[in-house]
């Protein structure tokens, strides 16, 4: 009743300067745009408490950092200005994180190319038309949905030296296993094998782009007499570099935000062999309450994964290739 | 016209379910105002004490009933526990202090009392102290307990129940290598010998049995006159000759299990079962001396009663300190704003002992954690405790020593300790040699507070 009300108002005064045909065509619009605006009323209901959530826990902690890494703060006193000193300090005076970027920066280089080469070659196995396909698919996905922590603790005692699965394993060969998680040299290594676990999730992702390789294609490597290797070397492989170049950016961008594994198996050590990034910056922020400095290490963090992922989509012209 | 009355109906169907809508909203909001009194009102009259502890599993039923002692014997408040993980124990503790939604009275484990303090986290407890509270505290409490807790003049956390470490040894293992169970080594030199002629290993050299092997830097520094901090001029002594001694020691009893000293221990460790009650390797035979806890006590009176087993202070090296340890000291809190603190502060009192030391007798035995006093231990019920546990004795002895180091009350706390722990990994795994290693922690904590001062945290 309340719009058909304001649309009549408008009516009235229009009559008064317009003419019929023109009050008629300004009463069609009033509707629709109140017609419009009551719809649009009843989207922003439903998407409001995901903009609210987003504003409040997203965007307002993004942009209070950014104040935060120029401030001594400890998050029970109010933040005190201190300039560039945060990030003077990191950059001069801190070798733990130097440290942390050094371990994270191999993090990223070893284990997204692996997961890249393993998610590709189990993605060409499972697209195979053998019986049972479904199963193993299945089979090699479950793992990407156990929850971080669960895999974590089974990897704990995967990795023991003494009774760990590998070890008894190797002992079968006569082989003496490190000590995995113990050992400065193979600890980094061991949560690198272990992020194998989760490729599941990328292989589904290569499936589908497999999917999407026109037949026709296959079709003239073969008139041309290419063979398999052929087929996969120049039909295969260029038709899945816009989905792999999809895994290589979210890869990077997840293996700096890697903290999970190494806090419950870890937690950085021994010797700093695991100290992640973002177990670092969760050290400073936590344990020795320096918000500041964890915001100034929040946003170096920020422009390294940016100017990596920059420097991807740069090279992408060169390698990547859309369209069929 | 048709239109119109069609959007009309659906204009007034859609107002009509977000009437509904936010008529259900408003009334499950008034619901859960209206509940909330009636849920956390607890009896009619009582003021509630909102408590925090991280006391599962098998302490939880003690705590519990230290938790009903209290009620029964109050007219004013009651506790209203939380039991709380320790993985996020101290974030939930800042993050509800800071939220202005603090429980009344924590129960810390984290080694971080002055650091929490000097962040204005808690609230200084010697305020609530009355003067004969204070001398009694003052004279008549443990040394350890008297000197923890402090920062800059202020009382933040009092002690309750702290860890001590002694050496626990096998009679039977003594026996069976030949040796006499009643003389035990009177020099940590002469311990290592003795632990030598214990040690067991399988045909490819693994340790099987391990006689004894000295752990922790912190532990051992202690008894070699060395520590990290000094109490009488407030500066930090981590470079020292003692610190040296200690690590040189460690370093040199890792180098007798040979080149891969390390890598076979730690293999043994691997191999090990939980430390959890029966299955203590202790328990299991897996050591024959081990420098272990107070809190063993009782968990080998619970779960293997019938073990022959003694405790002995760690003897000391030659010109070492004598019936020296480091203490881990536990702590109750009170967070900045909590709304009862008069709750708080009586359950304080009445738990550790302050307020009627022979009353809270009754409770250490419950957890096997050390007291707060002496005076504690007088209690008949106490002593009737003691004479289950003999054992335990040691403990009470170490205790009263002057000789025992506690976590230095600066305000970077936890850097300071994961540096001193890290020494130790480059020591024991060869990476640096002592030396170098001390330099190293020097080194380090210098930058961190110099880093500190350009910041403007205070020292």
């Amino acid at each position: 009743m309340g719009n058909l009300a304001t649309a009549t108002v408008v009516v009235r005064v229009t009559t008064c300067t317009e003419s019929r045909y023109s009050n008629v065509l300004v009463l069609r619009f009033e509707n629709t745009l109140s017609k419009q605006l009551r719809s649009n009323l009843v989207g922003y209901a439903f998407v409001g408490p995901w903009i609210i959530g987003f504003l409040v826990f997203t965007a307002f902690p993004f942009l209070s950092s950014i104040y935060l890494s120029f401030n001594r703060y400890n998050i029970v006193k109010p933040p005190v200005w201190v300039g560039l000193q945060n990030y003077s300090t990191l950059f001069h005076d801190d070798p733990q994180f130097r440290q942390a970027l050094l371990v994270t920066l191999r993090f990223a280089f070893c284990s997204v190319p692996m997961s890249i080469v393993a998610g590709v070659c189990l993605a060409l196995l499972l697209n195979q038309k053998v019986r049972g396909l479904s199963i193993y698919r299945t089979l090699f996905f479950l793992p990407s949905i156990v929850p971080t922590v669960a895999s974590a603790t089974i990897f704990l005692w995967l990795f023991n030296p003494e009774i760990g699965l590998i070890n008894q394993i190797l002992s079968l060969f006569h082989i003496q296993g490190p000590a995995w998680l113990l050992d400065t040299k193979w600890a980094p290594w061991s949560l690198i094998f272990m992020s194998l676990w989760g490729v599941g999730n990328s292989m589904v992702i290569y499936l589908a782009g497999l999917k999407d390789v026109p037949t026709y294609l296959y079709e003239a490597a073969l008139i041309d007499g290419a063979n398999s290797l052929q087929r996969l070397r120049h039909v295969t492989l260029p038709m899945l570099t816009p989905v792999i170049f999809f895994n290589l950016v979210m890869g990077v961008i997840g293996s700096f935000q890697y903290f999970t594994e190494a806090y419950m198996m870890t937690k950085g050590g021994p010797e700093d062999a695991t100290l992640y990034y973002a177990l670092y910056l969760f050290m400073r922020a936590w344990r020795y309450l320096d918000m500041g400095y964890a915001s100034a290490l929040a946003w170096v963090l920020f422009a390294v994964v940016m100017s990596i992922t920059l420097l991807l989509f740069r090279s992408q012209k060169k390698w990547v290739h859309y369209g069929s | 016209m048709a239109v119109d009355d069609e959007l009309t109906e659906q204009g007034r169907s859609r107002r009509a379910a977000l009437k509904s809508a936010a008529g259900v909203a408003v009334a499950a909001a008034a619901g859960v105002f209206l509940l909330e009194p009636a849920q956390f009102m607890i009896g009619k009259s009582r003021k509630k004490v909102r408590y925090w502890h991280e006391l599962g599993g098998e302490w939880l039923k003690p705590m519990e009933s230290i938790l009903e002692s209290f009620n029964r014997s109050q007219d004013t408040y009651e506790m209203d526990p939380l039991l709380i993980s320790d993985s996020e124990a101290d974030s939930k503790m800042m993050l509800s202090t800071v939220g202005g939604e603090p429980p009344d009275v924590v129960l810390i484990w984290t080694q971080a009392t002055s650091e929490w303090a000097d962040s204005g986290l808690l609230h200084p407890l010697d305020s609530f102290m009355t003067p004969a509270e204070m001398a009694w505290f003052k004279t008549r409490t443990y040394p350890v307990v008297r000197k923890s807790g402090w920062f800059k003049g202020n009382l933040y956390g009092l002690v309750m129940g702290f860890d001590l470490f002694v050496c626990f040894y096998r009679p039977d293992h003594f026996r069976q290598a030949g040796l006499d169970p009643d003389k035990f080594p009177e020099t940590l030199e002469e311990l290592v010998e003795v632990g030598d002629h214990l040690h067991k290993f399988n045909a490819s050299g693994d340790i099987t049995r391990m006689g004894f092997l000295p752990s922790h830097f912190d532990r051992f520094a202690a008894l070699f006159g060395g520590g990290f901090y000094n109490e009488n001029t407030g500066a930090l002594t981590l470079n020292t000759p003692e610190n040296l001694r200690a690590l040189n020691f460690l370093a040199d009893c890792r180098k007798r299990f040979g080149p891969d000293g390390f890598k076979k221990v730690i293999r043994f460790e691997s191999g090990l079962s939980s430390d959890d009650g029966a299955s203590w390797p202790f328990i299991q035979g897996n050591y024959s001396i081990l420098v272990d806890g107070e809190w063993r006590v009782e968990q080998l009176h619970r779960y293997k009663p019938d073990l022959e087993y003694r405790t002995i202070p760690v003897p000391p090296p030659k010109g070492g300190k004598k019936r020296a340890s480091f203490a881990m000291t536990n702590f109750l809190v009170m967070p900045k704003g909590a709304r009862c603190p008069d709750g708080a502060w009586e359950f304080i009192r009445f738990w550790t002992g302050l307020r009627n030391p022979a009353a809270a007798a009754q409770f250490y035995p419950l957890l096997g954690w050390m007291p707060l006093s002496p005076d504690v231990t007088h209690a008949p019920q106490y002593q009737a405790w003691l004479n289950e546990v003999p054992q335990y004795r040691s403990f009470l002895d170490v205790a009263e020593s002057d000789n025992i180091r506690i976590t230095p009350p600066v305000p970077f706390q936890l850097y300071l300790m994961d540096q001193v722990q890290r020494t130790d990994d480059y020591v024991s795994r060869g990476t640096l040699t002592p030396e170098k290693a001390l330099v190293r922690l020097e080194h380090d904590v210098a930058h961190e507070l110099e880093r500190r001062r350009r910041l403007g945290y205070a020292d």
